[in-house]
């Protein structure tokens, strides 16, 4: 494909093209990327920054500024004379008054009842008798009259306490934020109960699976490829019908099985029936087919064993197929979902394994989504990583193996 | 294949301390032919106390090990007998019969042991020493980095390594061993293994005698298997070459069957046979036919919702009258299911066609693209749905917060009735709308891999086609209609199949976005055909009434396989 952009004139249409291609895959790699992103910054977030509207992106805590030994939570209050001022709360539910200008309606004080001074007039709005009071507004008396009652905060100007205080309703003052990233979260979803635990299982059952996969489908495929034996093509061709069989099948007759041997709620369940793979075979089989008789055949004249001659000359052949299948099969395990949540009790903590408890903190914890973001990414860590790191063999193998499959 | 055994002299004289294991072959037949005479009799004794009542023991492990003894009798005393007479069989027939016994004494040893148990204990201790084994990790991968950065210095081209740089690299090598090793001593320390030798040990003295009957007898039958085996006993039996190769390819593969037999195929006639029955998992089942089927499949039309039979619900008003069924809830997982694959496999293929067209572009760093796509694929569902769910919150989630921001873009420009901004959709909470949040994280955890599926398909396009059409001055939009599409239609297919076989086992990401809510919450807005089996079998152990929904599920898929299969190979005929 290089060939095309050599031949075809740089016009203003290729460039277009160009950049229009790049634009969309662009686009889509955003759409993919954002939600990692989002997750990534929202596990360093508080509890409370996941309340507010709108969402931001970066993890927000409220700023504070110390006065006499306590912490005020600053905010951007907008003052009685104008303008604004970054001020501390030093009192949150304060009983207020909203008065309103006689003469000028435009003109809204509020404040305690205590900072005007009563008049004993009454004036009639809307048909309602409302009490006159006499407020000093810019160093001069002004008539308002007493609307109604609001609930607000007491602020202060932290660097001079002393100095009278302001009085805002809460939806006129915006809290003074600073980004900080909560890198707590992450100790404490590892000290929620099972968590922990639930990633060790995770990677011993990967292990377990992993390399019981790998051993069973090598000697299966060494046996397909290589060695000839009657009904071999027969039993291959019910392996390959049996990858297309869905595992919902399973579920049940698996589940029975396990309760009558008495691996029900164990970790074992997780690992022995998942250690033999008629896709693995399958794998294993289609990599040995393709390598040449003539490596093996001096071993054979040698009388190596065929079990020496599978170790010795085929394995250190095939280590693209076992990378492929390895990591098929660490995704697999890894990320395992729906028979973990049958075969393991919800209440044993100690047996769990990530994505169990993942789903079960994602259903509880609703008030700590910061919590449940850490623990995601901490199990999302492993499988990306592997990904990464083997996606050479990987996407690769995908392409040409889920066609044949 | 002769080559092996041309030489039969050089195999046959044992040397050093394997003698005692390999006596001279007629002693060692002998002992096998002992064996075979004592298993016999082992067997024997076993069916007396089962056929004579002697052990008291349900019915169902009363007619299992009925039934392995009297087969480990015959197998036995043909074994024995074809070993007197020198049959050339012998040699096969007693491997074969010990090989068996031996996989289930271990199977029985690993039950008498409760070693299921056992690695949960062991999983305790793997957990206490996670840290050490996390250095032994990060330490291996520090070896292989040496190892790549050694070879790397070693091609040849680059001559002029500085010897502090070798020096480097051979130290680092070294670090790596040493950290192996102190990590795996700091592992096995922290391992306590004689804690874990003494929790065996526990197990072991619960049923003694048995115990060290399984391993005497695990060892017996090991050393026989592996006399019958030895090339010495093959050349003595006179076993042909093919022989020899297809008895080597059994037993490659019989881990591999084995498993599949016990864990696959065994399950999978289980499944079958259960569907037939009526079976709560605790009483023992009763045979109900196909009535399963026709209770979950089961519909009727009346006139009028009132003239239903009973045991039938109207499910869908028609210009007739009514249409009930039995089973209304099964009825509404597959509409559920049917317009969620409407909606996700649009969704989880169109976008990768387009993709996988713009990545086969071959401008310069479209590939990684690809890699970026394929991510949401293996970060894993549950945590994938779980970001999802934060994200489609109904009032603080970052989907409602862009859709709300695009409507204040469009009321910008759009004069008339202003759209509403914040938008509060309740994506999880809504039943109108929550099937749509569950095509939304499919189809985006979906297209990716897709999308690699779509560019391998291209690379078999012959890059002539397309250099032909530019030739005649077709333009690009005219050789992707005329060319890419027409090329690709076996792929796209196998791309739509695989995509509505998965999306047919919908149950992970409805399973995790409605947490803690029962299933199929809202209002089984999201009941899919899985949840309403995981419903059915693990939470009203209807455990007949769920296989014959799982064997529904199973045929609607297979079909779809077939077809696939069908249109492949039709394919493969017409080029």
């Amino acid at each position: 494909m290089a060939a095309n952009s050599t031949r075809v004139h740089r016009t203003w249409r290729s460039w277009v093209a160009q950049l229009s291609t790049y634009a969309i895959l662009l686009i889509a790699g955003i759409i993919v990327l954002v939600p990692f992103v989002l997750a990534f910054f929202g596990s360093f977030k508080t509890a409370e920054d996941f309340f507010t509207y709108p969402p931001r992106l970066l993890p927000n805590v409220a700023s504070t500024a110390t006065v006499d030994g306590e912490d005020l939570p600053l905010f951007t209050v907008p003052l009685p004379e104008g303008g604004t001022a970054v001020l501390g709360r030093i009192e949150n539910g304060t009983s207020l008054r909203e008065f309103i200008g006689v003469d000028d309606p435009t003109l809204v004080i509020v404040a305690p009842r205590e900072s005007a001074e009563p008049t004993g007039e009454v004036v009639v709005i809307d048909g309602k008798d409302k009490d006159v009071y006499a407020a000093i507004v810019d160093g001069e008396e002004v008539l308002v009259f007493d609307n109604k009652s609001r609930i607000g905060g007491t602020y202060i100007d932290p660097s001079d306490p002393n100095a009278p205080p302001v009085f805002a309703v809460s939806s006129a003052v915006q809290p003074v934020e600073q980004v900080e990233f909560q890198t707590g979260n992450y100790g404490k979803v590892l000290g929620l109960e099972g968590f922990g635990r639930s990633l060790t299982n995770t990677v011993l059952v990967t292990i377990l699976v992993v390399v019981g996969q790998v051993f069973t489908s090598i000697l299966g495929g060494y046996a397909f490829s290589r060695l000839r034996f009657r009904g071999r093509d027969r039993i291959f061709l019910l392996y390959l019908g049996s990858i297309m069989i869905p595992f919902v099948v399973l579920l049940i007759p698996l589940y029975r099985l396990m309760i009558a041997i008495g691996w029900g709620n164990t970790l074992t369940s997780l690992v022995v029936p998942f250690v033999f793979t008629a896709y693995g075979t399958f794998l294993m089989r289609q990599f040995f087919v393709s390598i040449p008789r003539e490596l093996e055949e001096a071993a054979v004249i040698d009388g190596a064993s065929r079990w020496t001659i599978l170790w010795r000359i085929f394995f250190p052949l095939s280590i693209p197929a076992v990378a492929t299948l390895s990591t098929f099969s660490f995704l697999y395990a890894w990320n395992s979902f729906v028979w973990p949540l049958i075969i393991i009790d919800s209440g044993n903590t100690d047996g769990s394994v990530l994505a169990l408890t993942l789903s079960v903190l994602g259903g509880r914890a609703a008030d700590t989504p910061n919590l449940v973001l850490a623990g995601v990414v901490l199990a999302m860590l492993a499988p990306i990583a592997v990904f990464l790191l083997a996606q050479r063999y990987f996407v690769e193998n995908v392409a040409s193996s889920g066609l044949k499959g | 294949m002769s080559a092996i055994t041309a030489d039969p002299s050089a195999r046959t004289t044992p040397r050093g301390p394997s003698r005692v294991l390999q006596p001279p072959l007629n002693v060692a037949l002998g002992l096998v032919l002992a064996w075979h005479v004592a298993a016999a009799l082992a067997f024997g004794w076993i069916a007396w106390n089962i056929f004579g009542a002697i052990w008291q023991l349900d019915s169902i492990p009363r007619t299992a090990i009925g039934i392995a003894a009297t087969v480990g009798i015959i197998a036995n005393v043909a074994a024995a007998a074809l070993l007197a007479r020198g049959s050339r069989r012998a040699r096969m027939t007693s491997f074969t019969v010990n090989y068996l016994t031996l996989i289930l004494l271990i199977v029985l040893l690993f039950q008498s042991l409760t070693l299921a148990d056992f690695l949960d204990d062991f999983a305790a201790a793997f957990n206490a020493a996670f840290l050490p084994f996390i250095g032994m990790a990060v330490a291996v991968a520090w070896l292989v980095l040496a190892r790549r950065i050694a070879a790397r210095l070693a091609d040849g081209e680059r001559s002029d390594v500085p010897g502090a740089l070798g020096a480097t690299v051979v130290g680092m090598r070294w670090i790596g061993l040493v950290a192996i090793a102190v990590f795996s001593l700091i592992w096995l320390w922290m391992l306590e293994p004689l804690q874990l030798l003494s929790l065996l040990a526990d197990s072991y003295s619960g049923t003694p005698a048995l115990n060290t009957a399984y391993v005497l007898a695990i060892g017996i039958l090991l050393w026989c298997a592996v006399t019958m085996w030895a090339q010495r006993t093959a050349v003595r039996f006179n076993t042909p070459a093919d022989k020899l190769e297809s008895q080597a390819g059994w037993l490659f593969l019989s881990p591999n069957l084995i498993g599949f037999l016990l864990f696959f195929a065994g399950p999978l006639v289980f499944s079958l046979v259960i569907s037939f029955y009526a079976w709560d998992g605790i009483t023992s089942p009763t045979f109900v036919g196909l009535g399963n089927y026709i209770d979950t499949l089961g519909l009727t039309v009346a006139g009028s919702a009132n003239e239903l039979p009973s045991g039938y619900e109207d499910i869908l008003g028609a210009p007739f009258g009514v249409i009930g069924a039995s089973d209304p809830l099964f009825w509404q997982s597959i509409s559920n299911i049917m317009v969620f694959l409407l909606l996700a496999v649009p969704l989880a293929v169109i976008p990768a066609l387009v993709l996988a067209v713009l990545i086969q572009t071959g401008y310069r760093g479209t590939k990684t693209f690809r890699t970026i796509f394929f991510v949401p694929a293996v970060a894993g569902v549950i945590g994938v749905t779980l970001i999802w769910k934060q994200m489609l919150n109904s009032t603080v989630g970052f989907v409602n917060w862009f859709i709300g921001w695009v409507n204040g873009v469009i009321n910008i420009f759009v004069p008339g009735d202003p759209m509403p901004v914040p938008v509060e959709i309740g994506w999880l909470s809504d039943p109108s709308v929550a099937l749509f949040a569950v095509v939304l994280v499919f189809g985006w955890s979906q297209f990716g891999f897709n999308t690699v599926l779509f560019t391998a398909g291209m690379q078999g396009i012959p890059k002539e086609l397309h250099e032909a059409a530019m030739l005649d001055g077709a333009g690009s939009w005219r050789r992707f209609f005329s060319i890419t599409l027409p090329s690709l239609r076996a792929t796209t297919f196998f791309v739509v199949a695989s995509t509505v076989i998965l999306a047919l086992q919908l149950f992970d990401i409805v399973y995790a976005l409605n947490q803690p809510n029962p299933v199929g919450f809202p209002d089984n807005a999201t009941l899919t055909p899985v949840v309403y089996l995981y419903q059915l079998g693990f939470q009203q152990d209807a455990f007949g009434q769920a296989s014959a929904v799982a064997w529904i599920l199973f045929i609607l898929i297979f079909s779809l396989t077939l077809l696939q299969f069908r249109r492949q190979r039709r394919y493969a005929e017409e080029t």
